[in-house]
Parts: structure tokens; sequence; C-alpha cells
């Protein structure tokens, strides 16, 4: 068997292989954290300021009430800066973020990160399709594209 | 004053250019760049298939629609093809040639740009109905397919027939470098009238060790490297002035290039005459000509040039370069016979080509501001359907052919009308359809430049992320703030102005175009002013898409 077909055969096996095992895409890894989004202000979630309410439980069900809370806002689609702020806990498991802004109308991903005392950290990740955005016929938006 | 000349075109050559020129000349430069490009395809594939499926956390999210598409585009207006020159399909595809006969001629009913429209249309749909721009996976399974088609095509078929007939990225940049500021091209031709060879389309055959003129120097000095062939292209320039200036000016694949005695066919092909090659017995080709059938002679502009540079590596009297020029000189040259393309006024499918793309433009960016929502939720409860992908196909078929034949064909009636003449409809669209190029290069860079410009340092962190995930956390933790390059309040100025260079440009050429058929200034404004208008109309589609909030939904109905 000459080098080319060597190659080719290689070629052809790491072909079939990214076939059989791309037959679905991979699971979303959830993390040990249960959160669910109690609220968002204003509702219906829309361009501009926000405030999400969350409850963040372990995966005993438990309230979370001793972890630092980070909330990462993202897009569906790559390329823009993403929101990245702090919460405040309001105890049992309650947690609203400080200084949220859906920058752009559409689909988003809320990345909840939690940072136990212990120092272990968990994430879950929440879709919140269909953030309300604002039409304005040849006007200039007063209000920025994307990023902050 | 030949000398003269010489002198001027060398020093508007980017051969000439010290490191780029050198890199450019090396004989593995293409296959080198490729294979970056190779390696980061890898990449994209592995993490669309098995990566976190979120596009901003995913190299297959970032990669192709943020920085790849930014690249393109600002290469092409500020070189020209770079994309094709260092395409990583075109490496599996070489495999391919090696491996299958690749003998077999395009068939004929489809040596055109129908295919490739058609496949561009599918794309440009598909991007919206399955949200691709939204799925690392499916981004993975378009560059999967983009691999194995180059594969199997270039596989079966002669040539670079995939990229001359089938690859709609490789369309998008074929047209559009048609305003960039290079171009593959011959440096006297007077050289060419007397070569007796013509490498650039045969290919050089030879020993592995060919003792060519282009190798036959091993000094590094490259004015002795060059002795050899500076003799011989002296040789050939007094000689050419002997003869007939365009005696082999006629494509060498016609009746100058039958099979001498003592030399057997290697590739017999009536349809495809330009490749019929005649090879000496006992040798083998150790440099490919022009797999797309561009007879650097006849060559003209860049429709249908990869800037693979092959052309470059096989001319024995380094004759070819890539030169600088005006971006709009290629719509003084639409009547001339472009060789390996035809007439460019008598080609409706590259039009019909021209104009999807200069709709396209303008249609991929409006499905990413809000008011596009607005009307597919009205066209579905009109339709009463409730299949996003039917709308969006319904949308698709209206913007990008029901619209633009309906205006395309008004513009061309309205034309004829004001000046006359018996050309028909389609032959005045055909040769007005380049003068919008411009403005379509125009919005795509306004466009994607737009993503570029935001989300450039976003593969930083994904990168970081990626590495972490394979417990190499070498680069540090993502730093998830990182996105834009420039201020924001930058974007819009910044797209209006690429918006308005287009625009411009656009009339030039529209000018151009129609003074090369009118007697007079006045004859040719009016015989613009159709075209003019929708010129005029698409710039101020495009700056309210620019201004217009964005917005993106995986989801629009319901």
């Amino acid at each position: 068997m000459n080098f080319a077909r060597t190659t080719c055969v290689i070629f052809i096996a790491i072909l079939g292989a990214l076939v059989l095992s791309a037959c679905g895409p991979r699971a979303e890894q959830g993390g040990n954290l249960d959160v669910t989004v109690l609220s968002i202000s204003p509702e219906p979630a829309a361009v501009g300021d926000a405030v999400i309410t969350l409850q963040v439980r372990d995966i005993a069900g438990n309230p979370v009430s001793d972890a630092t809370i980070l909330v990462k806002g993202t897009m569906t689609h790559a390329g823009m800066q993403p929101v990245i702020v702090g919460t405040e806990a309001r105890g049992a498991g309650k947690y609203v973020t400080e200084g949220f802004r859906f920058t752009m109308g559409g689909d988003w991903v809320i990345i909840v990160r939690a940072t136990f005392a212990n120092g272990a950290t968990a994430e879950r990740r929440i879709d919140l399709k269909g953030v309300q955005g604002e039409i304005k016929m040849g006007m200039k938006s007063d209000k920025p594209k994307d990023g902050n | 004053m030949a000398v003269l000349r010489n002198q001027q075109t060398r020093q508007r050559d980017l051969l000439n250019v010290p490191v780029v020129g050198r890199f450019l000349r090396w004989k593995h430069a293409r296959t080198s760049m490729q294979a970056v490009l190779l390696a980061v395809s890898a990449l994209i594939l592995y993490d669309g298939f098995w990566g976190p499926q979120l596009a901003p956390k995913n190299l297959a999210g970032v990669l192709p629609w943020v920085h790849w598409r930014g690249f393109v585009v600002l290469a092409l207006l500020i070189a020209g093809n770079l994309f094709c020159m260092a395409c990583p399909f075109m490496l599996p595809r070489r495999l391919a040639k090696k491996l299958f006969p690749a003998d077999r001629p395009w068939p004929t009913f489809i040596r055109s740009k129908w295919l490739a429209i058609g496949v561009l249309l599918v794309f440009f749909w598909a991007y919206e109905a399955f949200d691709l721009w939204a799925s690392p996976w499916l981004t993975a399974w378009v560059a999967l397919t983009y691999f194995v088609a180059a594969f199997a095509i270039d596989g079966i078929f002669k040539g670079a027939a995939f990229c001359k007939y089938v690859c709609p990225i490789g369309q998008f940049h074929f047209v559009h470098s048609m305003v960039s500021p290079l171009e593959v091209k011959v440096r006297q031709p007077d050289i060419c009238g007397s070569c007796p060879t013509k490498d650039c389309i045969k290919g050089r055959y030879g020993p592995v060790a060919e003792p060519s003129l282009r190798h036959s120097g091993t000094s590094r000095n490259p004015d002795e490297r060059d002795k050899p062939r500076q003799a011989q292209v002296s040789h050939l320039l007094r000689h050419s002035r002997e003869s007939s200036p365009r005696a082999g000016a006629r494509n060498p694949s016609s009746d100058e290039q039958r099979p001498q005695a003592g030399m057997r066919e290697v590739t017999k092909s009536p349809s495809q005459p330009a490749r019929s090659v005649a090879m000496p017995a006992g040798l083998q080709l150790v440099q490919s000509g022009c797999e797309l059938w561009l007879f650097q002679e006849g060559k003209v502009g860049n429709m249908d040039c990869t800037f693979c540079l092959d052309c470059i590596q096989a001319c024995p009297f380094d004759n070819v370069g890539i030169q600088l020029r005006a971006p709009t000189s290629e719509f003084r040259r639409l009547d001339q016979w472009h060789s390996g393309v035809g007439t460019l006024v008598k080609r409706a499918d590259v039009a019909a080509l021209v104009f999807v793309l200069v709709f396209a433009a303008f249609v991929n960016a409006f499905g990413m501001v809000a008011p596009v929502y607005v009307l597919e939720q009205w066209l579905a409860t009109q339709l009463g359907v409730t299949s996003e992908p039917v709308v969006l196909g319904i949308l698709f078929i209206v913007g990008l052919v029901a619209l633009p034949f309906v205006l395309v064909t008004a513009a061309a009636w309205s034309s004829r009308a004001l000046v006359g003449g018996n050309e028909t409809l389609a032959a005045t669209a055909t040769r007005f359809s380049f003068a919008f190029i411009p403005i379509a290069l125009g919005m795509w860079l306004a466009h994607y430049g737009f993503h570029f410009l935001i989300g450039a340092l976003t593969v930083i962190p994904v990168m970081q992320s990626f590495l972490a995930d394979f417990g190499v956390p070498i680069l540090g933790d993502p730093q998830w703030e990182l996105a834009a390059i420039v201020p924001e309040a930058w974007l819009v100025p910044l797209e209006l102005l690429l918006l308005e260079l287009g625009v411009l440009v656009s009339l030039t050429a529209g000018y151009r175009i129609a003074r090369s058929r009118q007697s007079s200034a006045a004859r040719a404004i009016r015989c613009l002013l159709p075209w003019a208008v929708l010129i005029v109309a698409l710039f101020f589609t495009g700056a309210w898409l620019m201004t217009q909030p964005m917005e993106m939904r995986g989801t629009i109905l319901g």
C-alpha cells in the first residue's frame, strides 16, 4: 500500500469516525445545581435594564444561601460581549442580579455560576427565548446594538 | 519603453514585496497556508461535534461566523481572493486527485454557474431556517460536507470542477474579487506570445528534479539565480518582435496544442480542450497549470481565479505576477474575451450569480434585525403557515429571485427606453449586473465587518475554555468579557462609510459600463439612470438596515 492510499484510508477512517460519532450533539452538563428563574422584571423580558430573581438549590433540593452567584447573560450566536453581573443574596436560596441588561432582542442564555464556601463551583444554563427587541423604522437606535 | 513598462509593472507587483513576495514564490506557500486552515478546520470539526453546544463558547460558533467571514471580506477589500488561496478543502481534494483517475469531464449541461447559484440559495436559506449561526453541531456538519464534496467531486472530475462549478464560497469570492485591488496576470504579454510551452495552462512536465529555467540557479542571490531566465526572456522578446505580437494569444487548448510526434495524450477531453495536454513520454507532471482553465495569456480579471499561484509556479519565465490595479479596471474589459470564462457580457449565469449575491447581502443582513420578525409573523398569518422554514423559503424566493428579477427587468427596460438600441433586456441586465458588485461588497463588509469588530476577541476565551476542557489550561481562565476591538460608537459610522464607498464605486463602474456603449456622456448618463436609481435604493436600504436594532432569534414563529 503506497503512501497516498494509506493517507486515504486514514482520511476516510477519520471521516467515518466523525460521521458515526456526530449523530447527535453532546448533552449539556447541568452541574450539581438546580436554578429556577423566579421572575424577570420587567415582564416580559425586553431590551434594557432588567432584574432577574433566581432560586438556587443543590441537587438534594436544599436552598443554597452561602454561595457567590455570578450571572452571565449571552446569546445563542457568537461574537457579542456577554453581560456578566453579580447577585445579591436575599436568603432561602434567592438571589437578585445587580446591573443586568439585555443588550439585544432575541434568544438569550443565562449561565448561573455558583462558587461555594469551600471553593467548589457549579454552573447551570437556562435558555431564555424571545427577549423583545425594539423596532425603529428609519431611525438610529439610541441604544447599543451589541455588547454593553 | 518596454523595459520601463516592465519596471513599472514589477513595482506594482506583490511578488516583489520583500518577505511577502519571497513567501508567495515559495513552492509550498499555498500548501502551508492550507495546512494552517486545515488545522483550524479540524478544531472547528472537533469542537462542533463534541464541544459545548452554545455557539459563543464553541470554536465552531466563533471562528466561522465571526472571524472567517470578517477576514474574507476584509481580504477582498484590501487584497483579493485570499480565502481560495488558503482553502483547507483543497488538501483532501488534492489527495483525491492522486488516488482516483479524476478524468471525467464536468457534464456539459451544468458547465455554468447555475448549479452554484442553486447551492448558494439553499445555503442562505438553511443559514436562517436552521440557525446555523447558533448551532456548532450543524456548522461542523456544513464544514464536513464541504470536505466530502470537494474530495468526491474532484476525485471524479478533471480539473478544479468543484471550485469552478459548485463551491458557493468560491463563487462569492470570484464575484467580489472583481473589485479587489490585486489580480494575477501576465507581466509582459510579448513573452507569452512567444512562449513555446504554455506551462501556465498545461503544467510543467519533467523528471522530479527538472533542471528548468526556474530551478536552474541554486544561488541564493536573486540576480545570479535569474541570469539564465533573463537571457531566455531577452531571446523571447526579440523573437516576439519579429513575429506577430499576439501569435500565441489563442487558448493553447485549440489547434496549437495537438500532440506532436513522440508525445502521448494524457488527458483527452474534447469537452474541455483547455486541459488537452501532450506529455513527452517518460516525463511526469511536476507543476500543475491552471486547473480552472484560465490561460494566462487570455486571462482577464479575477473571475474564476482562486489565486492558487499554479501559473506563477509553472511559468518558466517568471512572467506572471500578482499586480496592483484600480478596483474598477475590470469593468472596462467586460466585452473582452476572458480565457476560461468567455465574454462576461454574454454570461447570463454569471449575471444571475452576481444579482443573487447582491440581494443576498441585504437579505442576509435583514435576517438579523428586528423588523424581519414582524414581516415573518405577518406572512405566516396571511398564509396560515406555521412552519418557519417554509416562511423563510418564501421570503428567500421573493428576496433573492422574484424581487431582483422584477427590479432588474424594470431597470433594463427603462435603460433601453431612455437611449434606444437593440440590445436585449437580458444582455443589458447582464452588462450592468457587474456595476452592483461594489455596493454588494460594501454591504457584506458592513455586515460581516460589524460582527468581526464587535466579536474579534471572543476567540480568546473560547480557546482558553477549549484548552481547559482538555485539562491543559495553559492560557488561564476564560476571560469572557473580551469581545470588541473597536469602540462601539465607531461601528455605525464605519458601516455607513463602507456602504458609501460601495455606492460610489458602483456608480462609477455603472458609468464606465454605460459609457463603453454610448456615444456621448449625456447618453451614458441616461442609460445609467435606472441602474443608478436601483444602486442608490440599495444603498439606502443598507443604511436603514445598519441602523436597526439587532435581534437574533432561533425561533421566529409562535
